[in-house]
């Protein structure tokens, strides 16, 4: 019954945003079909897929296992937490959460104290147009409310790598990153249309901070959980799925950086309007590369092709429609010229690195689709090439985060500049002596980058203390814009620490470990103390027992396990980690060795994984430079 | 006319995509699909010699790679059971021993005709083989006409039995 209620409120959703998209879809020929009050559709629409969501979510919670994806999806069981998650650990649900959070932002938008009311209007019939399409979407092809006959007694389990916390709130993250572009998407397309609004800038920049934001941190925890959770002991694997994340990420943080100089003098409008366009675009094609099957990814979700011919006709018509609005404001000329050293030159250069980028990743991602189609070649594209091809163009990128923050607006002086920064170059040359020091004998690829990154944070606390300097009241008055520049830069520098360390010089060991072996590794001796059986609510556990020591002091134990899931059969990996500032000492727990049975050898592979602390903290710097730039737009706009 | 270029642009990269959608990508080819057994000779349980002219009668011969410690082995093992019922199973065992495989079959049953031992593992090479367990399906003249990676499971064995019909 309260399903098919979720399923009755799915259909008024549609009905609803039919209406817009007609209205969306008349207004080409010249006709006005002004019956339809956006604002309340999109209070409507968000309301209706806030109840329907809520239906399947009590569903879940009472194990209705007569509906098709809770059978699949769902176990009596299972702990209540991931009953609730088990909603989104599935397509249907996932994609009913995507129009739930697309919903949301209409619905915010929509309490938008916004003078212009046509241009309000359109941005609403837009973001409702959108709406339609995904939720035609979820109607014909991902129905979360389909039936089984005859119903089922026993659900048949969640995807046990997804029965865990940092999992649980993963996808609700990425998406109101993802999703919130949506919403980009739909004013600046409002904007195209709307000559008269003159500083929608100042209308855009929340949405584009709180997407940024929960795109970084979203990022951040899938990553963190694969650094745990599938015990591989890395934290990203240029996987299709993870490089369909970081592209919109990529593009809207040029988009940061742009709007900046669109604010201050009316520069790059068309360049702000097209990035817009293209992160939203970019966030629907790693939709369709995640959902179709179309490339070999991790995330094996349940692919269906027919999913992905409606998901790329959406990718088709959105982009289509955006890209054609784009060339309608392609020819207005933009007069006003650029210096190259300037704080303007130095955001151009970094746009067009981080646009280079972007397209780096794009073409590595989705290559072996059109190596298939064109050249019937199967090919994969893996980390050794976005490795090499991402690390020389890194450097001047990270140089240039050093250097721009301190060059001036309009025109610099070279000179005029070198003077005014003697003291920071003095201090980054030391420091940077120094770390190549302590780093002596490393791999050299290991010593630029700790450079880089030592001297990106170094030089963002020089430019904090140096404004603290020039005000003469307290730390509150120096400006949040730059207060978050300032942390989002240090979050990047120590983003790169975190990576070149658990990457270049992390080490590896791997072999079979009897009981009280001991083997070494950077300066820890890992003893195995063997293995005991551990019941779960939901699964039997072998766990490892590790005695750790240093210098010959016991530590820590540390306890890996194997999880045998009893409904699906299936297994999972625990690693045992234990952290710290300097690095991450990482087990995990293999298979007993069959063939010697006496002697109780397991399968051990131990990582010594160096600063991967450090990447978990950058995302908090990047966040928290989020956060401060959002609550900094909206105060600006009031 | 730049409307158009779009358009054009669009439809040629939705295509694309749209042909992209067709591809399975789990799917891997052999270079050796209709080509002849490759030239191998091992030694079988017995001492004696396993090669490729053992697969030269007429008839379908499936070819399984496994070993002992491979754990999805172990999973396809029941399925390769009931197809040696119809067809003639034989087996190369990569990096085993003797000893480790009687156990097993005396536990799980031999669905093998005949088993071949690759301890040097040149014959999965020459085979193409990279992972365990793979099967190969050879057809009545000697040809190889299908590759499967991975275990044989529920989902894929019907695919399986279809395809050694169909050549029949």
């Amino acid at each position: 019954m309260i399903s098919e209620f979720g399923l009755i409120s799915l259909g008024l959703v549609l009905v609803l945003t039919s209406l817009s998209f007609a209205k969306l879809v008349l207004s080409f020929s010249g006709k006005n079909l002004s019956i339809v009050n956006e604002i309340k559709s999109s209070w409507l629409a968000f309301f209706l897929t806030l109840l329907s969501f809520l239906c399947l979510t009590y569903s879940f919670i009472i194990s209705d296992f007569s509906l098709e994806v809770i059978y699949k999806n769902s176990n009596s069981q299972l702990p209540l937490i991931y009953k609730i998650t088990g909603v989104w650990g599935n397509h249907e649900g996932s994609i009913l959460l995507w129009l739930l959070v697309m919903t949301f932002f209409g619905f915010l938008f929509s309490l938008n104290n916004i003078k212009n009311k046509e241009f309000k209007e359109l941005a609403l019939t837009i973001q409702n147009s959108l709406i339609f399409l995904v939720s035609l979407f979820v109607v014909i092809t991902s129905n979360p409310f389909s039936r089984n006959f005859p119903p089922r007694i026993e659900g048949a389990d969640l995807n046990p790598l997804l029965q865990d916390p940092g999992l649980a709130i993963h996808p609700p993250f990425l998406y109101l990153g993802y999703v919130g572009f949506s919403i980009v998407y739909s004013i600046t397309l409002a904007v195209i249309s709307d000559k008269k609004n003159s500083d929608f800038i100042m209308v855009l920049k929340p949405w584009i901070f709180i997407s940024w934001t929960f795109l970084t941190i979203g990022i951040g925890l899938g990553s963190w959980w694969a650094y745990y959770e599938l015990g591989w002991g890395g934290f990203w694997f240029w996987d299709p799925v993870e490089n369909a994340s970081l592209l919109p990420w990529l593009t809207a943080s040029t988009l940061l950086h742009t709007i900046l100089l669109a604010r201050k003098n009316q520069l790059f409008y068309k360049w702000t309007v097209f990035l817009s366009i293209f992160t939203f675009i970019l966030s629907l094609l790693g939709t369709f590369l995640v959902r179709s099957g179309v490339l070999v990814s991790v995330h094996a979700f349940a692919n269906d092709p027919s999913r992905g011919l409606f998901i790329l006709i959406l990718l088709f018509i959105i982009s289509l429609f955006g890209v054609i609005k784009f060339l309608s404001i392609i020819d207005i000329k933009n007069s006003k010229q650029i210096n190259l050293l300037s704080r303007e030159g130095v955001i151009s250069i970094n746009n067009i690195f981080m646009l280079s980028l972007t397209l780096t990743i794009l073409i590595g991602t989705i290559y072996p689709i059109f190596s298939n189609v064109i050249f019937d070649k199967k090919l994969s594209v893996g980390a050794p090439f976005f490795n090499s091809i991402l690390s020389p163009i890194m450097i001047p990128f990270i140089v240039g985060m050093i250097v721009g923050p301190f060059i001036k607006w309009g025109r610099d002086d070279l000179k005029f500049l070198i003077s005014r920064l003697k003291n920071l170059i003095f201090l980054l040359f030391f420091a940077s002596m120094f770390l190549w020091y302590i780093n002596f004998g490393g791999p050299i690829l290991s010593i630029v980058f700790f450079v880089l990154g030592g001297c990106l944070i170094l030089s963002s606390f020089y430019e904090f203390f140096l404004l603290l300097g020039r005000t003469t009241k307290k730390i509150f008055s120096i400006s949040n814009r730059v207060l978050a520049q300032i942390l989002a830069h240090m979050g990047i520098g120590i983003l790169v620490i975190g990576i070149t360390g658990s990457s270049i010089l992390k080490e590896e060991k791997i072999q079979f470990q009897k009981v009280d072996e001991i083997i070494r590794i950077k300066n820890y001796d890992v003893r195995f103390l063997g293995v005991k059986n551990v019941e779960g609510t939901n699964y039997i556990s072998k766990m490892g027992l590790f005695e750790i020591s240093k210098n010959g002091q016991i530590i820590k134990l540390m306890q890996p396990e194997k999880r045998f899931y009893n409904s699906g059969k299936q297994v999972t990996t625990e690693a045992a980690i234990n952290s710290s500032l300097l690095g991450d000492l990482y087990i995990a727990l293999g298979d007993v060795n069959e063939k010697d049975m006496e002697n109780k050898q397991w399968t051990t592979r131990i990582w010594y994984n160096p600063y991967t602390i450090w990447i978990w903290i950058s995302i908090l710097f990047l966040a928290a430079a989020g956060i401060i730039s959002f609550t900094n737009s909206i105060r600006l706009k009031k | 006319m730049k409307y158009l270029i779009i358009v054009v642009i669009f439809l040629s990269i939705f295509t694309l995509f749209y042909k992209g959608l067709k591809n399975d990508p789990k799917v891997v080819p052999s270079n050796l699909i209709s080509k002849d057994v490759p030239n191998f000779s091992l030694q079988d349980l017995n001492g004696k010699l396993f090669s490729n002219q053992d697969l030269s009668y007429k008839g379908i011969k499936i070819v399984n790679f496994f070993a002992s410690w491979c754990l999805p082995c172990k999973i396809e093992h029941k399925h390769l059971v009931n197809l040696s019922e119809n067809y003639d199973v034989y087996g190369i065992v990569k990096k085993d021993t003797l000893e480790n495989i009687k156990l097993w079959f005396n536990k799980k049953g031999n669905p093998y005709k005949k088993i071949g031992f690759d301890n040097d593992g040149l014959t999965s090479i020459e085979w193409g083989v990279y992972g365990l367990p793979e099967t190969f399906i050879v057809s009545k003249s000697g040809q190889i006409i299908y590759r499967h990676i991975g275990p044989i499971t529920e989902n894929n064995i019907d695919k399986i039995v279809d395809i050694i019909d169909s050549s029949l």
